[in-house]
């Protein structure tokens, strides 16, 4: 969502894209995004179709790069996933039921094991749930290969 | 002597000349080459140069020069993550993946199934 107008990361998007070299997210973010715009104008708040428009066609028009979640991710996921069922955080910050929180988690995962199949690094404000999961794939990889590096957002 | 449609009057001043000097570019070593570039990019670049306040050649080095960058980050990433792939490959399933032998494991299965239809 920071990524949109009006958001604290857009300039910087901007910036990147007419570089050539625009931020990159993963498919299981832009899921998220859209899934919080869809539900925030389905209660009542109009004034997210745009930024849900601009999401839409961003890609098309070069202002992100959506990493795909590919055979390579998908197998990764799979594999943090059943090491680590639950978040680390869900006793203290993660709210709503616990469905949704199972479906956030794996999000994460998703998000995660994204960035690491596509040798990134990921940029979030939720460290600690980040740190498992970049944790699990070190053991899942055996640790030869450059740990997911998690910067503070 | 100023143009009748020159509404600046400044086209072949004294003033003109003083005013807008010849652009040049930053001394560089290296390789000395003479390329043809069609005439759209050429436009698209002389436009560039202007807004960065120095010549065409310039400008056209300092993309070539960014586009390089680019290329070797994104070959860098395509390499961390081949990288972080294969090691996946080698360590998940005891080191077993990297080596799994799918022709022997299909046809264990088919005769299995075959047995069970029996």
């Amino acid at each position: 969502m920071g990524l949109a107008p009006g958001g604290p990361q857009h300039g910087e998007a901007l910036a990147r894209a007419g570089a050539g070299d625009p931020v990159a997210i993963s498919s299981a973010t832009l899921a998220e995004i859209a899934f919080g715009l869809r539900q925030g104008i389905a209660g009542g708040h109009p004034d997210l179709a745009a930024p849900l428009a601009w999401w839409i066609g961003a890609e098309d028009l070069g202002l992100v790069d959506v990493l795909p979640i590919d055979g390579g991710v998908a197998v990764a996921a799979g594999q943090v996933r059943a090491l680590h069922r639950h978040p680390p955080t869900r006793r203290r910050a993660r709210r709503g039921a616990k469905s949704e929180n199972r479906v956030a988690w794996y999000h994460d995962i998703l998000i995660g094991c994204t960035a690491w199949a596509h040798g990134r690094s990921l940029r979030t404000a939720d460290r600690t749930d980040f740190e498992a999961i970049a944790e699990a794939l070190q053991t899942l990889s055996g640790g030869v290969a450059e740990r997911l590096a998690i910067m503070a957002d | 002597m100023v143009p009748d449609d020159d509404l600046t009057g400044l086209s072949d001043s004294p003033e003109a000349t003083a005013t807008a000097p010849r652009r040049r570019a930053p001394k560089r070593r290296g390789h000395r080459t003479q390329v043809t570039v069609p005439a759209e990019q050429w436009a698209e670049i002389s436009d560039l140069a202007d807004q960065l306040g120095t010549t065409a050649n310039d400008a056209l080095v300092r993309l070539a020069s960014a586009a390089l960058t680019q290329a070797a980050e994104r070959r860098a990433l395509q390499r961390l993550a081949a990288e972080r792939r294969a090691a996946m490959a080698s360590a998940s399933g005891g080191g077993a993946a990297a080596d799994f032998d799918y022709a022997e494991y299909e046809k264990a299965a088919l005769a299995m199934r075959d047995e069970d239809e029996r």
